[in-house]
């Protein structure tokens, strides 16, 4: 290391979150600062969403996003271990209610009726450095392009500031090319999940099947059981992954 | 009596100076600052490769490719300004920042002082270069034109008395603080009527043209013709962060002091975590009734910016010296701060912000409403549409929950569920043995399927209830049904009119 003139990897490691690398304005990602997400086979091969920045949950309904979303939820106001953090959702879709005892009290729910009221919220709590994680539940409620890029901009900037993390789960993409991760869900025949990582500023693309997070319904659970041994009353068909 | 006089003194690239000042790795390279994802400023090695304010960093690094693009630090264009405000107030009585590098000093009277006007800009360059930075000066008799001496001309500039419209008459109008929508339209009006520089708008005739172009106007030939005739703002000597509780009624004791100085040290610790900040030195200072002001400088052995810490240092000092008098007033203040990441945040652990949190849940109130603003509460009922309730959320309920009840241990059985507050009207075949089911919904929300196979399905489970509460009640099959996406769908069908409707599906 050349201490008069230090290479601007050298730089980064020392001034972090304060250089911007890379050609294509991309941000410098430090590997170690990630939230986990609870959902533990995620985790594992993610290690979790980045801290301070824009991540995406896309799919259609049944794919996971809720359960995913609840998961983060759940791991900041009551994680196993460590101290619990503050979270804060803005339901723009009106079809979330967690009805565990770990939200009654702790989770901050913001219940909009129109995106402009959901950007404002989110606005105002991102930029309050108060929360963990901010998330935007917008399923069913996205104009086609996404949000405005100069509201992914200032929430970009805000996360990066204040260090919160902040997720959007809808069907199509939200912040664009200002999201430094974007997982792609969808249920497969067998009632797991195929989750694909379609960006990852932090690392590689990958993807796999994993089972859906958190225990089982036990109904659920017999209900697949008996449709991944093929003991149904009828033939089966091979199924494409929606 | 003296003419007027007003100094400026302008440090370009003001965001990059402070960065390198702080950072003296950065001093040799090409630098520029980043805002908004554009170049807001550049040093001049990256001006000359060629970067510009405006341009992308993508761009910028083309031109440049050793440019190092940096991001603003509030705390340390804060703290430069501190120093530079301190520095020149040794040198003249009064001092304004005027936004960004741009500070004026009042010059009246110093040529006495100091030998020449001259002579006292030189002293003002010398404060700015002992701090390690680089600027240029200029002195005139109105703010407008000591600025425009400043930023225009190297090195330092005189304006001789009573020539600051001469001095200005050559200048591009663009120079004048004209900003927005409404100063965009005045110069282009001016450039129309054929007006180019600020000559030639100071010998505009101001009583005919006042009422056609308002007041803008007016402000702005005075300026062209040196007539700026606003007083300094002057800058007291900065005191940095503080928070401060008087009493009407003198309290004695040791106990009575740290529970005043506890809600001290809650209020400047989340103004230092608003600013990303932590305290390197630490002010703390009483007053007492009937004796003299007691001011300490207290030094921890890491910058603090959570409140049990910033408390226990002000305790641990009060205890070795005895408070002797009754107390009027506490007072604790960050001297001195330095820059603390997220990341560092974290690594002290993150506290939980009640000021912040509170705050935050008081403006989306006042912009939503306090309906909108809930934490859930879930429901006895028959029906699982109306087990959805909600509650305002009460940031210190939230607060308490989280500090002090421990998390809940047991696991949810519950299906995550998207709920349907009103159930959606769907057609529903079951899977039988002649073969898979079918869900038909013909009113779908956008992203939920419209049609779908069936595989497998568990119930029904008969709801039966409410009929004793005047309303209609419920009376329904309810039937867990497994889609070929593996989605779990809750249907229900209403046994009085035989009608399907979805209630729930799992996501």
């Amino acid at each position: 290391m050349n201490a008069l003139h230090p290479s601007l990897a050298e730089l980064a490691a020392r001034l972090p979150g304060r250089v911007v690398l890379g050609t294509d304005d991309s941000e410098p990602e430090d590997a170690g600062a990630v939230q986990p997400t609870g959902w533990t086979e995620l985790d594992e091969r993610l290690g979790g969403l980045p801290r301070g920045r824009l991540s995406e949950v896309l799919g259609p309904v049944s794919s996971g996003k809720l359960s995913l979303l609840l998961s983060l939820l759940r791991r900041v106001l009551a994680p196993r271990e460590g101290e619990p953090g503050l979270a804060a959702l803005v339901d723009l879709s009106g079809s979330v209610f967690p009805r565990g005892t770990w939200a009654k009290d702790r989770l901050l729910v913001v219940r909009p009726g129109e995106l402009p009221e959901a950007l404002r919220a989110l606005d105002v709590l991102a930029a309050s450095a108060s929360f963990d994680v901010v998330a935007l539940e917008a399923s069913g409620r996205l104009p086609a392009r996404g949000l405005p890029e100069a509201i992914s901009v200032r929430l970009a900037r805000l996360a990066r500031e204040t260090g919160t993390t902040i997720v959007a789960c809808a069907e199509r993409s939200a912040f664009g090319s200002l999201a430094a991760l974007r997982l792609q869900l969808a249920g497969t025949s067998d009632g797991r999940l195929h989750a694909a990582v379609r960006k990852n500023r932090r690392g590689a693309l990958a993807e796999a099947v994993l089972e859906r997070p958190g225990l089982p319904h036990p109904i659920a659970a017999a209900l697949r059981d008996r449709s991944r041994s093929g003991l149904l009353d009828f033939p089966q068909r091979a199924e494409k992954v929606s | 009596m003296n003419p007027r006089r007003l100094a400026t003194a302008w440090l370009p690239s003001f965001g990059l100076q402070a960065t390198a000042r702080a950072h003296p790795e950065l001093k040799e390279r090409a630098l520029a600052r980043e805002e908004s994802g554009r170049v807001s400023e550049c040093s001049r090695l990256a001006a000359k490769a060629g970067v510009q304010a405006g341009q992308t960093p993508a761009r910028a690094r083309l031109l440049c490719p050793d440019l190092c693009l940096l991001r603003c630090d509030e705390s340390e264009l804060s703290a430069t300004r501190r120093d530079l405000v301190e520095a020149f107030l040794l040198v003249g009585p009064r001092v304004e920042w005027g936004g960004g590098g741009t500070f004026h000093l009042d010059a009246e009277g110093l040529t006495e002082l100091h030998g020449s006007e001259r002579a006292f800009l030189l002293q003002v360059l010398g404060r700015i270069e002992s701090l390690g930075l680089v600027g240029r000066v200029g002195l005139a008799g109105s703010r407008f034109a000591s600025t425009a001496a400043a930023r225009l001309e190297p090195g330092l500039t005189v304006v001789p008395p009573g020539q600051d419209e001469a001095f200005l008459a050559n200048r591009p109008l663009e120079l004048l603080p004209l900003s927005g929508r409404s100063g965009r339209l005045l110069l282009e009006r001016l450039r129309l009527l054929g007006v180019r520089t600020l000559g030639e708008l100071a010998r505009l005739p101001t009583d005919a043209l006042s009422d056609r172009f308002g007041a803008e106007l007016v402000h702005a030939l005075r300026l062209a013709r040196g007539e700026d005739s606003s007083l300094l703002e002057s800058c007291a000597a900065p005191a940095g962060l503080l928070a401060r509780r008087e009493l009407d009624e003198p309290i004695a004791g040791l106990e009575p002091v740290t529970f005043l100085l506890k809600s001290c040290c809650e209020e400047l610790s989340s103004e230092l975590l608003r600013r990303g900040t932590a305290a390197v030195r630490v002010g703390l200072a009483l007053a007492f009734e009937g004796a003299p002001q007691d001011r300490r400088e207290l030094s921890p052995s890491r910058p603090l910016f959570e409140p049990r810490p910033l408390l226990d240092l002000c305790r641990l000092e009060l205890e070795a010296r005895a408070v002797v008098a009754p107390v009027l007033a506490v007072e604790i203040a960050a001297l001195e701060e330095t820059p603390v990441h997220a990341e560092t945040r974290r690594l002290f652990g993150r506290r939980l912000d009640r000021a912040g949190l509170a705050s935050a849940v008081d403006r989306i109130r006042l912009l939503l409403g306090t309906e909108r603003v809930v934490t859930p509460s879930p429901r006895e009922a028959h029906r699982r549409e109306a087990r959805v309730g909600w509650t305002p959320f009460d940031p210190r309920r939230a607060v308490r929950a989280l500090e002090r009840e421990a998390a809940p241990d047991s696991e949810d059985f519950e299906t995550p569920e998207r709920l349907l507050e009103r159930p959606l009207p769907a057609m529903v075949r079951l899977p039988h043995a002649g073969g898979p089911g079918r869900l038909v919904l013909p009113h779908a929300p956008p992203g939920w399927p419209r049609e779908l196979e069936l595989v497998a399905q568990a119930g029904p489970c008969r709801i039966s209830g409410e009929w004793w509460d005047g309303a209609v009640g419920v009376d329904r099959d309810e039937h867990l049904l497994l889609g070929s996406d593996g989605g779990l769908y809750r249907a229900a069908r209403d046994r009085r009119t035989r009608q399907w409707s979805l209630l729930a599906v799992e996501d």
